[in-house]
């Protein structure tokens, strides 16, 4: 069962709800390129640097990756980042990295998304 | 000599180590560390200091946020946004956690930063600093990093390090605060 919106075609379930989309070749090449494109960017952005004036001596195999700010921080986008996450209850002390988990996922395999 | 600890309003550094539960603090509005961190960071945009990560950061941050209990204190409006209840799914998980990681390099991106490696150099402090101050090999890490670069001032809400030597700990003196 399909339904078409210009180039894409999504597959639905017996219920309507979208579950796969099918994409023109041509668009589907344009957002490969476009991805290829964003890893590219990312990866000139992390170029290793020399250290900073003030930095110690860094050894020959030390690695450091320098980033500038990003031109579009602000105040008010620092201030609309700053407690964008809310939860409904805090979180209990020490539970963020104590690693009890492991009764979601017991055989700790991972789900092929199907 | 045990760390000497800073309010946040003290006088700031030109170069800060970031540990990640600072992080998560400004990040989480819910967290009760919350305002006094966001101001400390406001602060700290404006001197323009320069932040020191570890690679950690990331990793402890999507520990964090991956937890079931960190999932299951998430409004319903949000979980169902990104489909929670399907957390088994790798693409639920991907949209989620890059929605998460988002957040953290926004954050982060707000100072001129440095990412600094790890190394078998640090491996080997951080060795040391478990033995000698009795630190989690996580947290033993994140000191060998900072003082791999030369840098002693962190930014840590973690009473562990108050153990450390020398080390000038900016936890705004919240283990006081709560004794």
């Amino acid at each position: 069962m399909t339904a078409s919106n210009l180039n894409r075609r999504f597959v639905v379930d017996e219920k309507g709800q979208r579950v796969a989309v099918l994409l023109d070749i041509a668009e589907y090449d344009d957002l490969v390129d476009a991805r290829n494109e964003l890893r590219s960017r990312r990866a000139e952005a992390s170029e290793p640097v020399v250290a900073p004036e003030e930095a110690p001596p860094l050894g020959a195999h030390q690695h450091v990756y320098h980033h500038p700010r990003s031109p579009d921080a602000s105040l008010a986008s620092l201030r609309r980042v700053m407690g964008s996450i809310r939860l409904t209850s805090p979180l209990p002390p020490m539970d963020l990295f104590d690693d009890d988990d492991s009764s979601e996922n017991p055989q700790g395999t991972q789900d092929a998304g199907s | 000599m045990p760390a000497r600890e800073h309010a946040f309003s003290d006088a700031l550094p030109a170069r800060l180590y970031l540990d990640v539960d600072i992080a998560i603090e400004v990040l989480v509005e819910s967290e009760p560390h919350h305002l006094r961190c966001r101001e400390f960071i406001e602060r700290l945009t404006s001197h323009g200091t320069r932040l020191f990560v570890s690679p950690l950061l990331w990793l402890e941050f999507l520990n964090a946020v991956s937890r079931e209990a960190f999932r299951q204190r998430l409004s319903d409006e949000f979980c169902g946004r990104y489909r929670l209840e399907r957390w088994q799914r790798p693409i639920t998980r991907q949209v989620y956690l890059d929605e998460m990681v988002h957040r953290l390099d926004d954050l982060i991106g707000h100072f001129e930063w440095f990412e600094v490696g790890l190394t078998p150099a640090i491996r080997a402090e951080a060795y040391n600093h478990v033995t000698n101050f009795n630190l989690r090999p996580i947290d033993a890490a994140h000191l060998a990093t900072a003082r791999s670069v030369g840098v002693n001032e962190i930014a840590s809400l973690d009473e562990a390090f108050r153990r450390v030597n020398d080390l000038e700990l900016w936890n705004d003196l919240v283990h006081d605060r709560l004794t």
